[in-house]
């Protein structure tokens, strides 16, 4: 941030006389900024300067008695590197250097008799309207020009309109004019962002971007800025290379968490899951107000993370909230958001009589009677051609609530009844920032409001948050500051199925028949499902995190800094749900009771408490070019959670759910855990004028996780880095050329995300056995598992190099990094061993992994002429793990073995359906005894005329290969915006160019008819249907012989022609345009008027276009998601589905 | 001025060391969980221990629709898998021996309660151990045959983990043993029967085993599923002893209140077994304890309205004899199959029992109307609810009155152990050592008999039945097999029978279940075999089962253990 003072002054006179000036003043801890406005208003001289070029910190004390101006600004601006000269009546303060490294030059005045009389007058302003004094106006190709006055106005002559003018100005990105024909020119000079003096939030620190060695990326809050997205985790996926965000179990659910990971897999045991700290301490970001973040950094490699020891063994992402500024004017500022969201990709029903036929074939096929007999298919008809009115037979009415999936003859698309086209959600906040020289605040308020997609029985997720940070200087050697945090968020769900839970929701949706009837004859709601979501009762959630720090900073010599602080955060946490009976008319009359046999409720309390005490101490001195910064420092961390929960059956009333207004049985648990961690870390930095780097750092960690022989870990990381193009020697390269940075570090963490007491053998004692023992549910014990009593860290150790460069004046720019991360002593079960062990086998510290990959970052950002700016960015992100050892000494493939891949996919190769019977194939009878035309036909890879998989063993497996592999590929995104005048458009674009996605064979979506009617469904924009079917097939559907999917059967027999193989491995790879937004910035003149600084509206789309090759019906995020095998629950392919998002918001500076 | 801000300075610091000083700081045991040697030290914690157990893995309880399927009884909509001879080897996965360590635990630290307590305080709790370990080992004896016998707590490098499999009468002897001892401390009382084991469930489990084991070994014998050095005849006195132990100590009796035509149905739709003389053991359902939880509901009487696609066959209601005591094939009292009003006439009272014959009552209301199961076989196959392949629809285990049908959360008890069994044991042994009496008769097989109101079996008045299963075996062997079949019809024994007589041959190979005449239901979308009787797998089996005798009688042992144990073979027949 830049902010332009200039000092009053009375009288024009010449810059000899104004600098020969003779003044008496002193100054007692001032600050720069502070001294020159005192100094300007002594002198009665204006002197103008842009705040960025002096510290901040700075303290000035010292006494003049008559000395020129000339003398005491000299004083007081040598140490910094800043220079003066005087411009038409002002003093202008100067970065001596700019900010690559290069001198300025200073325009020689206009020599008058060289050039015609042509006169160009003109104004700079910044982004808000407000003049740019003292900006340099360089007439191109020659060494003259002139600066700007107090107001931004300029005055130069010319000699004809093909002069091209260039503005530049520190801290702003120049621009290029030509004259043409204008008389006046009104320039707007953008604040260059990406100035190489910006300072970048570090481990227990910040440091100068330009002399980082380590592989860090920041991003700023402004791109965070202004989108309907209601987490952080939504804004920030795909902003950083190999930052990977991916969906939960939970899906687009609100308030749904997602799962992180820097660089892909680390570990196959314990989390991947990078440490994410809001403002130095670890924090749910679930519950962090995307509008209070000034910047997010993420630390890539060792040596950034290093200083974080075993807590951070897979990266780190620092979250900084924003502060008041020091001279800043109380602002307030005022955003929102309104959106409309539209769920994607929910699966549609066939029409019911298609589907019924369908299925009658899948049973027939294996051999079965129909599922829907003549009669039904006769009603089903009948009811689509309008000729038979009910929904049900009125003569046999459904009697049972579940069987309508079964009886009915209805035609619901149910997926698309039961979710809503649209819900309407929207969030606020407000934020009040101002400061003077000791005391700086900033004050927070936000809320989201986001209802989910049930068409009945309404979903929510809401969050409150508030902020205050606040920092105070005590006297120049002390200062304190403190930070609240507070968030509470609340969910609000049905229960759904009462007995199972939500997660079975969407199962039952996509296979709920189209015959299952809405209503009953009479009127009245017959379908489960919707009076499930209707009055199943409700899951309510309730979370407080109350965060504080209270920390401290004592400089008694100026460059020994010590700082301590005091974290605390409480979460609390209240959930509870109040299943009960939930009555359904039948078609008969009769109730039936979908729901729980009698109310219960259940209310679960939690805390979880989290305290951490550090305390750094740094010396930081520059001797002759040399800069030095050592700091040690210590920390300590203890969490502690309880929880409690309580049960209780027979309520008098749902009106008052409690566990005192219920009359049956009550039982309680609890659940108390707690870690420790302690540690040791120090960091030396050193830099010879910037040019040469050098970073080491090192934590000695303790962890309560491990046994105490094995429990304390060091890990230390050393960087070094180059700044090439600080060298004399590159200034013949530096009109290509600007910056170049190499740089390379090498280091080791500790990893102890693992499970707490893992080395203790504990007795598992559970209450209520689900047998009733004489009139009771007593408690019971079970044995306890192997441990392994010499679990100790498992260690990360990362090499990494990397490049900084910028080209053509610093309008594009290349950051590359490529990264070797071993993973060793990873936890791995000690060796599968044969099953009399009767057991989990223990993990041990004796496996390694290597994930290797790269990151790369190429952007451009340019202004041209007409005030029209534009940027654009591309992010390509790659890792690829392998497994360097394991032990499975016979090498079986369904497990890790020395070289696997992750992500592989064995399987058969598919060599197409059989066409005929008794056509020439391999002997496929292990799969079944029975195949014949339709089936499929699987290639005898090892040519043994037998199809098998051998011993599943790498010596010996038959005809399998690797037929793909299923991990992420190559992570995508491109950026890009546009500006003119007070016009903004942007857009973001994010996706993963290789994935192959194997679909479980549970996963009806896609395969349709899966191996029972019950758990089948068809769909619309799907291949769910071309299935084989011969060539006298006489039923609607009619014959396909060249079909995608093999003969369904609605039996056991069905998985014949499911082995895993080649011709069902998808493509998943996607390109999504996750971003798209116009906004309008309206001008300061009307605004100022209004007392308005700054105004913007826009319009923002989320998630508008997806790019894939999967089959329509699949969105690539959810489809992982819901999978399985990467932590989905129960219905592969299909869960909350994500939203397609149309946005409005206003922002507002007051 | 600079040394006071040093002083301040490190005083700070000073406190910080001192705080960080805390040596035990990294020390966090559990705060809600006892480590190992906490445990096993008072009765109570044996009891927890043995608690674990108690769960439908090992006590499967009478279902819905009773538990033949996967044998000649009874058929599901489509063919079993195992009798279809078309399972497939298991290439990955495990063997549950989870168990086996578990028990073992127990019995490697029990003793620790010794030191304040005395055997009388915790043998019920010891005994429930042997009884469990006798439990887990029969269920892999039944599914694997040999296996080995574990009986430490095993580490990851104990030599045992490559113990070849043990011989099936090892394993056999293991759990015989086990069930002794479990004998010998656990309570004799009768209890109520939904409450701890006892030892008279202790020895009609040894009962079950050993004639399991004794037949196994008598009828695979020179087999590659026979056992080397197999002794049957230990097996079937020990199956003999055991059940005569039970049935004189009076403890309990057959359940009957005079009424043949009902009693038999009634046993299974009782509410209540607290005091039932027959109902050793039973699993006691109830809504202000379970809460609705989805695994522990029994929802046996809605289930069980309609067929849903699980009927008899044909080749069950044949078992049934006429009520002068001879075989369908024998009897003039047999009334033919053209209507099922009239196949169940003159019939063991039993069969009527088992079965839903159309005159009795379907439904009775809670206004007080009713329905007969007429309505029922009247909309046969309209709806897949009523989806009945053979056509006899099951009604042991159902409760006609309304009241008890309720959806997901219905508090039917459930049957898990009856003394019928243990007089079936013991004739079954007694036959097949070839020392029975007719009094040893009278004492068993006639109660039952009784019961149902059917003449006794008379040992030297059996009169030959064409149709006997077994032609080769002698006719008191079959006619006992047959009162097997009847009397524990849908109760989950016939799949174990067939396996341990080594019948595939005779009642499963190429043969097709059938049901009764197709003639009397409105829609049958079913095959119909060229004597008119319901062919429902006509198409799906063609050749009728395809059961490989050399190798599906018992399951593969997974592909990936074989190769983890290189002492380990695999099951005959698999590969």
């Amino acid at each position: 941030m830049t902010i332009l003072l200039t000092g009053m002054a009375m009288a024009h006179v010449t810059a000899q006389e104004m600098l020969q000036k003779r003044i008496s003043i002193s100054f007692e801890k001032a600050t720069l900024p502070e001294a020159i406005l005192q100094l300007s208003e002594r002198a009665k001289v204006d002197i103008t300067f842009n705040s960025a070029i002096l510290p901040k910190r700075s303290s000035v004390s010292g006494h003049y008695k008559g000395q020129t101006l000339e003398t005491i600004l000299t004083q007081l601006l040598s140490p910094y590197d800043v220079s003066f000269l005087v411009v038409e009546g002002q003093v202008v303060l100067r970065k001596n250097r700019k900010a690559d490294g290069e001198l300025p030059t200073l325009p020689a005045p206009v020599q008058e008799n060289d050039l015609p009389d042509r006169r160009i007058t003109g104004r700079v302003t910044d982004e808000t309207g407000n003049g740019l004094p003292g900006v340099s106006i360089l007439v191109k190709g020659t060494q003259q020009g002139m600066i700007t006055n107090s107001n931004g106005e300029f005055s130069i002559s010319i000699s004809d309109e093909n002069t091209m003018l260039v503005f530049s100005f520190v801290g702003y990105i120049s621009q290029e004019q030509q004259v043409r024909n204008r008389d006046i020119i009104h320039i707007v000079l953008n604040p260059d962002n990406k100035a190489l003096e910006e300072v970048v939030v570090i481990g227990y620190g910040t440091q100068k971007k330009v002399n980082l060695t380590g592989s860090v990326d920041v991003i700023s809050g402004d791109k965070l800025a202004n989108r309907s997205a209601n987490n952080v985790a939504d804004l920030v996926k795909g902003a950083s290379p190999n930052l990977n965000i991916t969906m939960g179990m939970r899906g687009g659910e609100p308030g749904a968490t997602s799962s992180w990971n820097i660089r892909g897999t680390g570990s196959i045991q314990g989390s991947s899951a990078p440490l994410v700290l809001v403002d130095g301490v670890e924090m749910n970001i679930n519950n962090v107000d995307p509008e209070s973040i000034a910047s997010i950094s993420v630390l890539k490699d060792a040596s950034a993370s290093a200083i974080y020891g075993s807590r951070a063994p897979f990266g780190v992402i620092l979250i900084t909230t924003k502060k008041g500024g020091k001279g800043e004017k109380v602002s307030i500022q005022y955003s929102n958001n309104l959106s409309f969201a539209s769920p994607l990709k929910v699966p549609g029903f066939i029409d019911s009589y298609t589907w019924a036929t369908a299925y009658n074939q899948a049973n027939a096929n294996a051999g079965l009677t129909p599922v829907y007999s003549n009669e039904q298919m006769v009603r089903i008809k009948g009811y689509i051609d309008g000729t038979f009115p009910h929904e049900y037979d009125p003569e046999n009415p459904i009697d049972n609530v579940f069987a309508g999936r079964r009886n009915g003859n209805a035609n619901y698309d149910w997926p698309n009844v039961l979710i809503k086209d649209v819900s309407f959600s929207q969030k606020h906040n407000l934020n009040v920032s101002g400061g003077n020289d000791k005391t700086q605040y900033f004050l927070s308020g936000g809320y989201v409001n986001m209802p989910g997609m049930y068409a009945y029985g309404n979903d929510s997720y809401q969050r409150y948050n508030f902020l205050t940070n606040f920092s105070s200087r005590i006297n120049s050697w002390l200062s304190f500051n403190s930070s609240l945090k507070y968030a509470k968020g609340k969910t609000d769900f049905p229960l759904g199925e009462t007995t199972v839970g939500r997660e079975h929701f969407f199962r039952e949706i996509i296979m709920f028949a189209p015959m299952m009837p809405f209503y009953n004859i009479n009127g009245s709601i017959q379908s489960p499902l919707v009076r499930l979501l209707q009055s199943s009762g409700r899951d309510k959630t309730e979370v407080n995190d109350f965060f504080i720090t209270l920390g401290s900073e004592v400089e008694p010599v100026k460059g020994w800094k010590t700082n301590f602080s005091y974290n605390y955060n409480l979460i609390g946490s209240r959930n509870a749900t109040n299943p009960h009976p939930v009555w359904v008319e039948l078609g008969n009359g009769q109730l039936g009771n979908i729901g729980k046999p009698a109310s219960t409720y259940t209310s679960a309390f939690s805390q979880n408490a989290y305290n951490l005490i550090n305390a750094t101490t740094s010396y930081e001195a520059t001797v002759n070019g040399h800069y030095f910064k050592p700091m040690i420092g210590y920390e300590q961390e203890l969490r502690h959670f309880s929880g409690i929960n309580a049960t209780a059956s027979n309520l008098i009333t749902d009106a008052v759910p409690s566990i005192n207004t219920a009359l049956g049985e009550k039982t309680v648990r609890d659940e108390i855990y707690h870690w420790a961690t302690q540690g040791i870390f120090g960091r030396l930095n050193y830099n010879y004028n910037e040019k040469y780097l050098l970073e080491l750092s090192a934590r000695y960690n303790g962890s309560s996780r491990f046994p105490k022989e094995s429990r304390w870990g060091f890990f230390p990381s050393a960087s070094a880095g180059y700044n090439i193009s600080r060298e004399d020697f590159w200034a013949a390269v530096d009109p290509y050329v600007n910056t170049l940075k190499i740089r390379g570090s090498y280091g080791s963490l500790g990893n102890q995300n693992v499970a707490n007491y893992l080395y203790l053998s504990t007795i598992p004692v559970t209450n209520e056995l689900k047998w009733i023992i004489d009139k009771e549910r007593p408690a019971f014990a079970r044995a306890p598992g192997l441990i392994s009593d010499d679990l100790t860290w498992e260690t990360i150790t990362t090499l990494n190099v990397g490049i900084d460069a910028g080209f053509l004046r610093n309008r594009l720019n290349l950051v590359f990094d490529w990264f070797n991360r071993i993973s060793t002593d990873m936890l791995g079960p000690t060796v599968t061993l044969p099953y009399v062990l009767g057991a989990s086998t223990p993990q041990s510290n004796n496996a390694k992994m290597s994930t290797n990959g790269f990151e790369l970052l190429l952007s451009w950002e340019d202004n041209l002429s007409n005030n029209l700016s534009y940027d654009i960015k591309l992010g390509l992100g790659d890792s690829k793990s392998k497994i360097i050892r394991y032990r499975n000494d016979k090498g079986v493939i369904d497990t890790w073995y020395d070289g696997k891949q992750l992500g592989e996919i064995w399987g058969f190769e598919s060599d197409g359906l059989i066409r005929s019977a008794g056509e020439n194939m391999a002997d496929q009878s292990k799969y079944y005894a029975r195949w014949g035309p339709g089936d499929m036909k699987y290639k005898d890879l090892n040519n043994d005329n037998v199809i098998n998989d051998g011993q599943r063993t790498l010596a010996d497996h038959g005809d399998l290969k690797v037929i793909g592999n299923d991990a992420a590929r190559y992570n995508l995104s491109l950026s890009g915006g546009v500006r003119w005048k007070g016009v903004d458009v942007s857009m973001f674009w994010q996706g993963v160019a290789r994935r192959n996605y194997y679909p479980d064979l549970n996963s009806t979506i896609f395969w349709g008819l899966t191996s029972n009617w019950g758990s089948s469904g068809l769909y619309k924009n799907s291949q769910n249907l071309d299935y084989w079917r011969p060539a006298d097939e006489t039923n609607i559907l009619g014959p396909n012989t060249d079909a995608y999917f093999a003969r369904p059967y609605f039996t056991a027999e069905t998985n014949k022609n499911r082995q895993v193989q080649s011709r069902y491995l998808l493509n998943a790879a996607y390109m999504r345009l996750r971003n798209l937004q116009v906004g309008y910035t309206i001008p300061g003149k009307i605004l100022n008027k209004a007392g308005v600084q700054k105004a913007r509206i826009y319009f923002s789309g989320e998630n508008l276009l997806l790019l894939s090759r999967l089959p329509k019906i699949f969105d690539p995020e959810t489809a992982f998601a819901s999978d399985p095998k990467y932590g989905g629950y129960l219905t592969s392919g299909v869960i909350y589905p994500i939203s397609r998002t149309l946005s409005f918001g206003i922002n507002l500076t007051l | 001025m600079l040394m006071k801000r040093f002083k301040i300075f490190h005083l700070v610091i000073l406190l910080l060391a001192l705080s960080g000083c805390d040596q035990n700081f990294l020390d966090r045991t559990p705060l809600d969980a006892v480590t190992s040697p906490d445990y096993f030290k008072t009765p109570n914690d044996l009891r927890a221990y043995v608690n674990q157990y108690y769960s439908s893995t090992f006590f499967p309880k009478y279902a819905n629709h009773g538990s033949d399927r996967g044998s000649d009884n009874q058929i599901a909509q489509a063919p079993d898998q195992r009798l279809e001879g078309t399972r497939t080897i298991a290439t990955s996965g495990s063997i549950g021996f989870g168990n086996v360590r578990s028990i073992n635990y127990f019995f490697e630290n029990y003793k620790k309660v010794e030191q304040s307590y005395s055997l009388k305080d915790y043998q019920q709790y010891l005994g429930e151990a042997y009884f469990f370990r006798a439990l887990i080992y029969y269920s892999l004896l039944q599914t694997y045959g040999d296996i080995q016998v574990i009986t430490k707590v095993l580490g990851t490098s104990s030599p045992e983990l490559y113990n070849p499999r043990d011989a099936r009468n090892v394993v056999a002897d293991h759990i015989i043993s086990s069930l002794d001892s479990a004998a010998i401390y656990l309570t004799t009382d009768k209890t109520k029967g939904a409450g701890r084991v006892n030892k008279w469930m202790a020895l009609l489990i040894q009962s079950r085993v050993a004639l399991f084991e004794g037949s196994w070994e008598k009828y695979h014998a020179n087999t590659p599923f026979g056992a080397a050095g197999g002794n049957p005849q230990k097996y079937f006195a020990k199956a003999a002893e055991a059940a005569l132990k039970v049935m004189e100590s009076g403890v309990y009796n057959i359940y009957s209140t005079g009424k043949p035509s009902s009693d038999y149905k009634d046993l299974f739709a009782l509410q209540d077994y607290s005091s039932n003389p027959e109902v050793m053991f039973w699993r006691e359902y109830n809504n202000d304890l379970t809460r609705g939880d989805v695994d522990f509901v029994n929802d046996r009487n809605i289930r069980m309205e309609t067929p849903s696609g699980n009927t008899l066959t044909k080749e069950l209601a044949d078992a049934y004899l006429c009520t002068d005591g001879k075989a369908i094939s024998q009897s003039p009292l047999f009334m033919g199959y053209s209507d099922l009003t009239k196949e169940i006439q003159n019939r063991d009272p039993r069969f009527a029992q088992t079965i839903a014959p159309p005159a009795e009552t379907w439904k009775i209301f809670a206004n007080g109307t009713s329905q007969t199961w007429k309505d029922a076989y009247d909309r046969l196959n309209s709806t897949a609810d009523f989806n009945a392949p053979t056509g006899y629809i099951i009604q042991k285990g159902y409760n006609p009155n309304m009241v008890y049908h309720v959806q997901q959360y219905e508090q039917s008890p459930a049957i898990i152990y009856r003394y019928a069994e243990v007089l079936l044991n013991y004739a079954e042994a007694k036959a097949e050592l070839g020392t029975i009496t007719q009094q040893d008769i009278d004492i068993s097989v006639k109660k039952l008999r009784d019961r149902a109101g059917m003449p006794n079996l008379v040992i030297n008045g059996i009169e030959t039945d064409p149709k006997w299963d077994f032609p080769g075996l002698s006719p008191l062997i079959n006619e006992i097999r047959r009162e097997r079949r009847v009397e524990l019809a849908l109760e989950g024994f016939r799949w174990n029978d067939i396996a341990r007589w080594a019948a595939a041959n005779q009642l499963i190979i190429g043969k097709r279940p059938k049901g009764f005449k197709a003639s009397q239901i409105k829609v049958n979308p079913f095959s119909v075999d060229e004597d008119g009787f319901l062919d429902p797998f006509k198409n799906a089996l063609p050749n009728g089962y395809r059961f490989k005798p050399d190798r599906d009688y018992l399951n593969s042992i997974p592909m990936s253990e074989i190769v983890l144990n290189p002492a380990l073979t695999q099951n005959p027949g698999w590969f």
